[in-house]
């Protein structure tokens, strides 16, 4: 879960991440609740992710993040 | 050698960086000028060109890693564009031109002169040989001091679909303007480490890129003027025949198909996510026989086959192509259509799950 800058709309975004655990994409969700997509992902840089693992091997996935504001 | 410039903001059929958001609504105002696209073209040229309206010069440039497969050496004596020498080293191609007037001769060790090579040798002598794709079309630019990207784009879509011929974008950077980078579909160059020489600001630092976008690049480790050029350096002793040259055409995907002579069976590998039908453009360049001996990736329907696409096009085999009887190395937008399945899907984690899988988010 991350945070953003207070006052700031909760926001789903969708990240992609590779089998290093590296962030590779980030996109916001069509008709998400909030108003500041660019802030919802300017807040992800500086997260790592795990590698996720499928009977024990690492595979490329996608997932949806909530941001929120404190 | 498609590149997405992320950032980069379509201004009335212009292309501007971020830092031209300066001159948007909202944005403190940043000095700049807006020029006419051909001024800027032209000035940049003038600037960052050795040949455009250049003086005679010795340049030595090396490329990659020494070794390894896209190294080399270039090395240029050049007086004006009818009178000069080249020499071009690689580790399978190696080229001794010298061409005085009318008088040209050329000695090849090799029989493909590959595209990456030639992009560093256009970025000496022909920085950008598409110039009148974008001379007489209108447009501007912004230019100033602080503004570090400013493009000129053409992208004709005659029936909806990009006319690879003529696609392309020049960039500048300063209020000179330097020349920062050209891209079409066959030619890719950035230029960078700008130092004076004479009147114009040379770039010491060239890259392109090779296969899946992997950079190549130069280093411009000599420039100097030539205050008397020595003519025995251009001296032609033997006269090298327009048949006995090498060089390329860059021919439609509608000319190409004319051509073609062996098509492989393509079994395209299954994908995890996206589209299991569609195209991809793989940029193709043959050596004179017909037989495509280099490819890179440029644009797909699939990210995910462009790879498989670019090893496929490989085994493709054009009849050669003829240009007054003389076969010609051939470069070209090779379309590719793809059928695939959706196998192993990408797995798609939920907001719970992803909790779990993030660190260092403080």
């Amino acid at each position: 879960m991350n945070e953003m800058p207070r006052g700031t709309p909760t926001r789903i975004v969708k990240v992609s991440v590779n089998e290093d655990g590296k962030l590779t994409g980030e996109g916001t969700v069509p008709n998400a609740v909030g108003s500041n997509p660019v802030a919802a992902i300017r807040s992800l840089e500086g997260c790592s992710f795990l590698p996720y693992l499928i009977n024990g091997k690492a595979t490329y996935y996608h997932g949806y993040v909530e941001m929120w504001a404190r | 050698m498609s590149k997405l410039w992320l950032g980069e903001l379509m201004l009335g059929g212009v292309f501007c960086s971020i830092s031209c958001w300066a001159q948007m609504p909202g944005f403190s105002q940043m000095p700049g000028e807006k020029v006419d696209g051909e001024v800027a073209l032209d000035r940049a040229l003038r600037t960052s060109s050795l040949t455009f309206e250049g003086k005679p010069f010795h340049a030595v440039m090396e490329i990659g890693t020494a070794g390894t497969d896209y190294s080399g050496r270039v090395e240029v004596w050049w007086v004006d564009a009818t009178k000069y020498r080249l020499l071009v080293e690689s580790p399978k191609f190696s080229q001794e031109k010298v061409v005085n007037g009318d008088q040209v001769s050329e000695e090849d060790q090799g029989d493909y002169y590959p595209r990456w090579l030639e992009n560093f040798v256009l970025a000496v002598l022909d920085p950008v040989p598409m110039a009148k794709n974008f001379r007489g079309r209108g447009g501007a630019v912004m230019l100033g001091p602080q503004i570090t990207r400013s493009c000129l784009q053409r992208d004709d879509r005659p029936g909806g679909i990009t006319d690879q011929l003529t696609w392309g974008s020049v960039c500048f950077s300063g209020s000179e303007p330097h020349l920062s980078s050209v891209q079409t579909m066959n030619v890719y160059m950035e230029y960078k480490d700008w130092k004076k020489f004479n009147k114009k600001q040379i770039a010491r630092t060239y890259s392109t890129d090779v296969l899946d976008y992997k950079p190549v690049e130069g280093r411009l480790i000599t420039l100097e003027e030539t205050k008397k050029p020595d003519e025995a350096m251009f001296t032609v002793s033997g006269m090298t025949s327009v048949g006995q040259r090498i060089s390329t055409a860059f021919v439609s995907t509608l000319k190409e198909e004319s051509l073609v002579e062996q098509a492989p069976a393509i079994e395209w590998p299954s994908v995890r996510e996206g589209k299991t039908e569609g195209y991809m453009i793989v940029y193709a360049r043959t050596d004179r026989t017909g037989q495509v001996r280099e490819s890179a990736k440029h644009n797909s329907d699939q990210p995910g086959l462009e790879s498989f696409g670019m090893e496929a096009a490989l085994r493709y085999k054009f009849k050669p192509l003829m240009v007054n009887g003389v076969p010609q190395q051939m470069e070209m937008p090779l379309v590719l259509h793809f059928t695939s399945r959706l196998d192993d899907p990408l797995p798609i984690l939920t907001a719970d799950q992803m909790k779990k899988q993030m660190r260092d988010c403080e």
